[in-house]
């Protein structure tokens, strides 16, 4: 018992995984693809990614709490499973980490070389990542409120500027590119493999399954939340094919005459939720690797 | 005993030979005691006096019974059969009486060296709350504890450390409820310990801690009876040191820190809302001088550019960068408290006079440092005094230094990669078996006060063997309306 994780625990970094990848890219890809019909696409893409997920998880339902590296009896197919999922790990943590970095030195860092910012993360990323199991768990369970009370605090924000015409038209620029968008919205769910890799931490007490939805369930309200409210609040429809939705709805907020541009501030939210993602996926592909060196291949 | 004790080199070891009066005739004697560590009115009443006056024959008794049982008038009288526990009674200010044909020495707890009076905690100071604080002596110490818990299953055992001080140390817990893992993880981390000379609880606490690079304290230690007594029916251990004021409270978790003596003797919403000013203060202590530095040099938009304007201009004229400016303030901030520690009390008012005038007013008028500049580190100052553990605020202190250099080298990016690898640090981290971040990791922990009808489990995280502490509905009375 002692080396799993509690339900809020679990649930915390699940959520954490399906949502940072909204925070860099939230719907600026389906807002690209289909303009005003951006949130539609969102929206779709959350139901669909909740129907695969619980699909997947049924059909996973008779492997228990075994993670998806050692549920096959062949070596060799252990052995692929867990080289595959590291590498899309650390290459998701390389992306997640560049991205970052870039997205961030213009709005925040103009003066400052890329690699410099992505350093910092990095070392962050890697000392979570080569930190304990519990070290994830606690992590997780303390950070991950605070950036999600903040996504809710910046939605909230931008309420009082809503204007429900600008969702219209609900298609956008026409109904045969929504499937494009649905799809480029979909993207921000690719993270939904370390579900299968985290679940080896599950509680015993609690149906996996249950855990990982109320996770998504959490995830994908946020990622429908922040595209929904940067659509409510963006006349210009040139603004919607912003790359970072979330950066501009932070700068369209003021809280005053002190707080003016909370902007900056919601960097460091985005930073803890992207380097709690990545010391996850370091820490996994970590355990992989080691599930690829002693059991994968030798079958031991 | 001469050569062991050093004497006469030794001027304050007492060596009194005499002669003991059998109803078989005349044995001799001597006695050894510390001058100034024993009584010696009671040496001279309790022991002197009635062996040298004797005893009428009691039979076929030996000479060792007699003494024992029937001559030396001690409530603590022991027989010792090894030198070395002789000279250790000896050395803790126990006299230890020699008679001839006896195999063994009498040792009679007669201790009485000066001690300072059960007077009111400093450090941990409460309006609502008893103004005991504990002592020196580790005896008082345990017998202010059991007048609190009064129950027959504390347990206070006595643990020896240092292989020449031997330092009394009392383990303490309480045998029903204290899990037996902790219990004997504590016992066996104390009894491990190999130096030779222990003084003070700090340095057991060094000794006995899991980590002790880390700034961040990970032992409670306090001075007041009632939270000791507090923390044993949680479940916890209590180690006291002979010599230190202060007690520890094992095992201690992050939160522990944050929690004053006061929040149990006030209504509950007072005491969460004071609990959250004091966590806004830590807060505040440990970021906002880096806030200042990250909005300084990389976010100047997250404030309007009037504002930006009007500090700017209150920095025109002052020659360092503002990082530069921001340390030299805090290392005055330091000095001025390490010095009010030391000055003594009847000028004590000077620092204040020194701190506010020559470093504040006269520092601003040269143009050495920025109004704001000031505003920024006395809050944080302001915000590490509300800190309730002197550990913490002094950890706090050292990684407020920390957070500013991140800011000064990436910003905000900078404070929350520091804080993050504090975070993934601390998380994996553990205070005697138990995680140094629970439960603020877990949904529903202590984080807050609760009303005393709902205190009704212990805290899960110690395991103990009996969690509930009280009956679901302990207001009985409310069952009869």
């Amino acid at each position: 018992m002692k080396d799993k994780f509690s339900k809020w625990e679990s649930v915390c970094i699940l959520s954490n995984v399906l949502l940072h990848r909204s925070l860099t890219y939230s719907a600026g890809c389906a807002f690209r693809h289909t303009g005003s019909g951006g949130t539609l696409c969102t929206v779709i893409a959350g139901i669909v990614a909740l129907i695969i997920l619980y699909a997947l998880l049924t059909l996973y339902k008779k492997y228990g709490t075994t993670p998806i590296t050692r549920v096959s009896g062949r070596a060799s197919v252990r052995g692929l499973l867990s080289g595959a999922a590291a590498l899309f790990l650390f290459i998701s943590v390389l992306c997640t980490l560049y991205d970052f970095s870039y997205l961030i030195k213009n709005p925040a860092y103009p003066n400052t070389p890329i690699w410099y910012i992505f350093a910092f993360l990095a070392v962050a990323a890697l000392c979570g990542g080569l930190s304990k199991k519990r070290s994830i768990a606690a992590s997780h369970a303390i950070v991950f409120p605070i950036v999600a009370a903040a996504i809710a605090v910046l939605c909230l924000s931008s309420l009082p500027r809503a204007d429900v015409s600008n969702l219209f038209p609900l298609l956008g620029v026409g109904g045969g590119q929504i499937p494009l968008g649905i799809l480029s919205a979909l993207s921000v769910y690719a993270d939904a493999i370390l579900v299968f890799l985290v679940i080896e931490d599950f509680p015993d007490y609690r149906p996996p399954r249950g855990i990982a939805m109320t996770a998504a369930v959490v995830a994908v309200i946020f990622n429908i939340a922040v595209p929904l409210c940067f659509q409510l609040i963006t006349l210009n429809r040139s603004e919607l094919i912003s790359v970072i939705p979330i950066y501009k709805l932070t700068k369209s907020i003021s809280y005053g005459r002190f707080f003016q541009h909370p902007a900056a501030l919601f960097i460091s939210f985005w930073a803890m939720s992207g380097i709690l993602y990545c010391a996850a996926a370091i820490h996994y592909a970590v355990r992989a690797v080691r599930n690829l060196r002693d059991k994968g291949v030798s079958g031991h | 005993m001469v050569q062991t004790l050093s004497i006469p080199e030794n001027f304050d070891v007492v060596l009194r030979e005499f002669q003991v009066r059998f109803s078989d005739g005349y044995a001799d004697a001597f006695l050894v005691y510390y001058d100034g560590m024993s009584q010696q009115n009671l040496i001279n009443i309790n022991i002197l006096y009635p062996m040298m006056l004797g005893i009428e024959s009691a039979g076929s008794e030996s000479r060792e019974e007699s003494v024992y049982r029937r001559i030396i008038a001690a409530g603590q009288l022991s027989k010792v059969y090894e030198w070395d526990k002789v000279i250790e009674g000896i050395e803790f200010g126990e006299c230890a009486v020699f008679v001839d044909g006896c195999e063994c020495a009498f040792v009679a707890d007669t201790k009485g060296w000066e001690k300072r009076g059960v007077g009111e905690p400093t450090t941990e100071a409460s309006l609502s709350g008893p103004q005991e604080a504990f002592i020196e002596t580790i005896m008082p110490n345990i017998a202010l504890i059991r007048k609190i818990v009064k129950d027959p299953n504390l347990i206070a055992e006595k643990i020896s450390i240092g292989t020449k001080s031997k330092t009394p140390c009392a383990l303490m817990y309480i045998s029903d409820i204290a899990n037996n893992a902790l219990v004997s993880d504590v016992r066996y981390r104390l009894k491990s310990i190999e130096l030779e000379y222990l003084i003070s609880v700090s340095e057991a606490e060094q000794l006995i801690e899991d980590n002790s690079f880390y700034p961040a304290p990970q032992i409670l230690k306090t001075e007041r009876p009632d939270k000791a007594a507090s923390a044993l029916a949680d479940g916890r251990c209590v180690v006291i040191v002979q010599g230190s004021p202060f007690v520890m409270v094992l095992p201690s978790v992050a939160l522990d820190f944050i929690e004053a003596s006061e929040d149990n003797y006030v209504r509950f919403p007072a005491a969460n809302f004071m609990r959250l000013v004091r966590l806004f203060g830590a807060f505040l202590a440990l970021f906002l001088p880096a806030f200042f530095v990250a909005v300084a040099l990389y976010h100047h938009d997250i404030i309007p550019a009037d504002l930006l304007l009007s500090i700017e201009a209150t920095r025109e004229g002052v020659p360092f960068p503002v990082f530069v400016e921001l340390i030299l303030m805090e290392l005055a901030f330091e000095l001025i408290k390490e010095a009010s520690v030391r000055i003594p009390s009847p000028v004590g008012s000077t620092i204040g006079i020194i701190g506010g005038l020559i470093l504040g007013q006269a520092a601003v008028e040269a143009n050495i440092v920025s109004p704001i500049l000031i505003i920024i580190v006395s809050i944080a100052g302001l915000g590490a005094f509300s800190v309730p553990s002197l550990a913490l605020s002094r950890s706090i202190s050292v990684m407020r230094f920390a957070y500013t250099i991140a800011a000064a080298l990436c910003g905000f990016v900078g404070i929350v990669s520091l804080l993050l690898i504090n975070i993934f640090y601390l998380g994996g981290r553990e205070s005697f078996g138990t995680s140094y971040l629970a439960p603020i990791s877990g949904f529903g922990g202590n984080l807050f006060v609760r009303p005393m009808w709902k205190k009704e489990m212990r805290p899960e995280i110690l395991k103990a063997k009996h969690e509930r502490k009280q009956p679901h509905m302990s207001k009985k009375w409310e069952e009869r309306k």
